[in-house]
């Protein structure tokens, strides 16, 4: 559905992004992780025709995006910095989106007004920020866009209404097929709802695979081994910790495979665990000089 | 899918004008204020108003009051419309718009141009209603009304909205807007300011680049009058050609404004100079702006701070303020205080050496202005100015100003450094007593027209004193003969024309006696006809009256006595046919001119009337 290929971007002088590659596809909820600086909400402001790349091709649905007005009405889009009209209440700016984009669903609106229980005629610059996203959101899916594209999307909403807008997002995706894009550092509710991962660091896809294959060549193996005892040397080890004689590892590797290699040692005990995305991302950072470091100060 | 959006986007459209009408609604206001209402507010004053002069008052209105307004309230919209560019929330929201960015310009532009013309467009309604219900509503000269507004706006307008994509700072596009409007008469001022320090009398008439700064160049638009017997026949505005070519070039900065809105990087959004390639531009204009401007402040502030002479405190004062635009510049451009970098030095430097070879080359006259003397042949007439003004095509009086120049450029750096003393013991062998010898300072402005039309205007300041007047072939004397000639004091004194060509006259005669006591008197058209054919003009060959004396305050004392009687003012308005005047100021302080005679007979006979304040008008027998 979206396809981001070798995407260059500069700006006065500084690559943001460097030959960017993305595949994200129709009706998935691909969530694009990165550390800060990465390149996400650059990606992200291509996506939606705003930016122009230096060189490479961004389409969706095998169209450009930029200056195609009949993709991006396709598209809502929520960004970090959210933006309204000065002085304007949810109703005029329902009014406004629903001039211009060919798809929105007054019907849906009023619906969703279950949902989003906000004042339609108090001025949004008025609402708290986490009420604003409300009002972000409600007037987005009224859009029925084919696709949704978020940055950090959930930032500022309580746990209720964060349950809530996932949940509307979720069935949109399985009733209407629509595609997500959501960028958010906050891996563990990614977790929850993305069937793709894409991690992108410096400007460049470091992984982009569905997240059960992404969790499944990659696991952390807990053990214990006799004093004369030593790891198989053909393991692909990203990290090792210890706490008393319990060793922790972190391999690279499908489970069946490190199973395997484990159980050749016979060691006192081992057991394998799968990685949380938040483990992955670490890890997988690790290896491109972004680890996390333990300082103590 | 099919896509609502298209070149133009009515939701948008209506969006801007409700986020916006308090800004229309204000334009509107103060046009109603200003035009109709002011309108009925003079039918009431002047009840039987003529159409001319309706027309006149409605034409005066659009062309002197509509421009400041089309000025500010233009500026004001584009800004108003553009604003979105300027953050990075907001231009994001706008761009990710199912739009081109065709249709989205189209649709700003619009949306900021058709309130304006509407509020035109409403005001000239009610200038017809106001006609209408004084008396008969005038449609042409209100549609003249509304054409002249309207081409304002449109060249305002769009020349704003270039401005606002130029930058992505929302507080860089009004000054912009201001400086680019009057780039060139600053710019002008500036460099004649620092070219009189550098060049010898340097001097500079006006611009054919004018039309560059429109405000200054439509202040000359108005309304053209003609008369027929006194009264007006006809009544149109001055400049509808320059008006249209304005208007003409304001469709082609839209045009141009939405080639760079279409290429225009939404990132630029909170930059100062929001196109890439104008950055080194912006950098080298506020570099060579900045020496221009910030050399003339420092030098009005420090005139004497650096020793030596002006041109050097100037330079010095040039390059440090082009180093202080330049980085200020790069300091907008990345919004850092870091960007003493190697290559924005070498920039710099490169502009330095441009202001150097400027400033050197000027003062080394290595361009030749400063020596330039036209060829007496080449020359078509010529305007000395010294104490008064004499316009000669004479080719003698050419070639005598000509020779006049040449000798004063030969003793430039005494005037310059003003060591008359030195020049009059140098080069005329005069002692110069500080005690006894009073020195007259003057500016000796020359104007040549030459043969192709082209004009080439000095202005020096020199210095006379009696005993160089004396000295043959001296500039005092060289200036003080062609002056003083009795063409130039003839040219002076309106004399030669054919007194039967008057339709009326007004004449005017102060007299004071010894006891300062003041008279004013009339002459009657017989009178006046007396000095004017025959009194002046022998006075004027005989020498006795007209001349400038160059050394000595009589010409500054025409209301102080300095004789035993009575010093004579004439001032008379002789008008034609055609409503042209001929006007003659004289000051007679020469007691044995046949006029000052001639004046104090008739007061002695009583045969002028004196009169209590102005003279009247007295018609010929």
């Amino acid at each position: 559905m979206i396809n981001v290929s070798n995407v260059v971007k500069r700006f006065d002088g500084f690559t943001a992004l460097d030959g960017l590659n993305l595949n994200v596809p129709q009706g998935s909820i691909y969530g694009l992780v990165g550390p800060n600086g990465s390149g996400k909400t650059t990606i992200i402001r291509h996506l939606t025709g705003m930016y122009r790349q230096d060189s490479g091709e961004i389409t969706i649905a095998g169209e450009p995006v930029y200056e195609n007005p009949s993709v991006k009405a396709k598209i809502a889009c929520i960004p970090d910095e959210l933006y309204f009209f000065p002085s304007a209440n949810i109703r005029e700016m329902k009014n406004y989106y629903a001039g211009i984009y060919p798809k929105f669903d007054t019907d849906r609106f009023e619906k969703l007004h279950e949902a989003f229980p906000l004042d339609e005629k108090r001025q949004i610059r008025r609402f708290s920020k986490g009420m604003q996203k409300q009002a972000a959101f409600w007037l987005a899916l009224s859009m029925r866009p084919e696709i949704l594209i978020l940055d950090e999307p959930v930032d500022g909403l309580d746990p209720v209404m964060r349950r809530q807008v996932w949940s509307l997002m979720m069935s949109d995706v399985a009733e209407n097929g629509t595609t997500v894009l959501v960028s958010s550092h906050n891996l563990r509710e990614l977790e929850d709802v993305c069937d793709h991962v894409g991690i992108i660091h410096h400007g460049r896809t470091l992984i982009e695979r569905s997240l059960s294959e992404l969790q499944g060549n990659i696991a952390k193996v807990q053990f214990v081994l006799d004093e004369d005892q030593s790891l198989p040397g053909n393991l692909n080890v990203l990290h090792e910790s210890r706490v008393g004689k319990v060793r922790t590892i972190i391999v690279r590797g499908k489970f069946e495979d490190v199973d395997a290699k484990m159980a050749s040692i016979s060691p006192l005990f081992y057991d394998i665990i799968p990685l949380t995305l938040e483990e992955v991302f670490i890890y997988e950072l690790g290896g491109e000089e972004y680890e996390f470091k333990d300082i103590l100060f | 899918m099919s896509s609502k959006t298209s070149f133009f986007n009515k939701t948008v459209f209506l969006k801007n004008m409700r986020q916006f009408w308090p800004l229309w609604g204000t334009y509107l206001g103060i046009l109603l204020l200003t035009a109709p209402l002011v309108l009925y507010n003079y039918y009431n004053v002047i009840p039987d108003v003529s159409v001319y002069q309706l027309r006149e008052w409605v034409l005066n209105s659009a062309a002197n009051l509509g421009l400041a307004f089309a000025f500010v309230f233009s500026v004001c919209s584009a800004v108003a419309m553009f604003s979105f560019l300027y953050s990075i929330k907001s231009a994001g929201f706008y761009s990710g718009l199912p739009m081109r960015r065709s249709g989205l310009f189209f649709t700003q532009f619009m949306s900021g141009l058709i309130w304006l013309i509407g509020s035109n467009l409403i005001t000239a309604l009610m200038l017809l209603l106001v006609e209408a219900s004084c008396g008969k509503a005038y449609f042409d000269v209100t549609f003249q009304w509304f054409l002249i507004m309207s081409g304002y706006c449109l060249f305002y307008y769009s020349f704003a909205v270039l401005c606002a994509v130029l930058t992505g700072h929302n507080m860089v596009t009004i000054p912009l807007f201001i400086v680019l409007n009057f780039f060139v008469v600053i710019v002008e001022r500036l460099v004649k300011a620092i070219m009189s320090l550098l060049v010898f009398g340097y001097d500079f008439r006006g611009t054919i680049l004018k039309f560059l700064s429109p405000p200054v160049y439509m202040q000359q638009f108005g309304v053209l009058s003609t008369y027929e017997n006194g009264a007006v026949s006809s009544v149109t505005f001055s400049s509808w050609g320059a008006l249209a070519a304005y208007a003409a070039v304001g469709v082609l900065f839209a045009f141009a404004a939405y080639m760079i809105f279409k290429r225009r990087h939404m990132e630029s959004a909170g930059d100062v100079v929001a196109v890439n390639v104008l950055k080194p531009v912006f950098r080298v204009c506020m570099g060579l702006g900045g020496a221009l401007c910030g050399g003339c402040l420092l030098y009005l502030l420090f005139p004497n701070l650096i020793s030596g002479s002006p041109a050097a405190a100037i330079s010095v004062y040039m390059l440090i303020s082009a180093f202080i635009g330049f980085f200020a510049a790069e300091m907008l451009i990345a919004k850092s205080f870091k960007v003493f970098r190697r290559r924005r030095w070498a920039e710099l430097s490169a502009i330095w050496a441009v202001i150097l070879l400027f400033t050197v080359g000027m003062r080394t006259d290595l361009f030749g202005i400063k020596s330039y003397v036209p060829d007496a042949e080449s020359v078509e007439s010529v305007t000395l100015v010294c104490g008064d003004s004499y316009v000669s095509d004479n080719p003698e009086v050419i070639k005598g100003i000509t020779e006049i120049q040449r000798a004063i450029l030969e003793y430039a750096d005494y005037y310059e450094s003003g060591h008359y003393p030195l020049l009059l013991e140098e080069k005329y062998g005069i002692r110069y007593n500080r005690e006894s010898d009073d020195i007259y300072g003057y500016n000796v402005s020359i104007l040549y027209t030459l043969n192709g039309g082209r004009m080439v205007a000095r202005d020096y300041r020199i210095y006379m004193c009696a005993d160089e007047l004396a000295v043959e072939g001296s500039v005092a004397y060289r200036i003080d003969k062609i002056m003083n000639s009795e063409d130039a004091i003839s040219r002076r004194l309106n004399l030669g024309h054919d007194f039967s060509e008057f339709s009326s006259v007004f004449s005017s005669v102060e007299l004071i006696d010894t006891d300062g006591e003041y008279y004013t008197a009339e002459l009657t058209s017989a009178q006046l006809e007396h000095l004017y054919t025959v009194l002046i003009p022998q006075d004027v060959a005989a020498g006795l009256i007209g001349r400038i004396d160059f050394v000595s305050a009589k010409s500054d004392a025409s209301y102080e006595p300095y004789h035993d009687y009575f010093n004579v003012v004439i001032n008379c308005d002789m008008m034609r046919e055609d409503d042209s005047f001929v006007s003659i100021s004289l000051d007679i302080y020469n007691t044995d001119s046949a006029v000052f005679r001639y004046l104090v007979d008739l007061y002695e006979q009583n045969e002028i009337v004196e009169t209590e304040g102005s003279a009247d008008i007295v018609i010929p027998a």
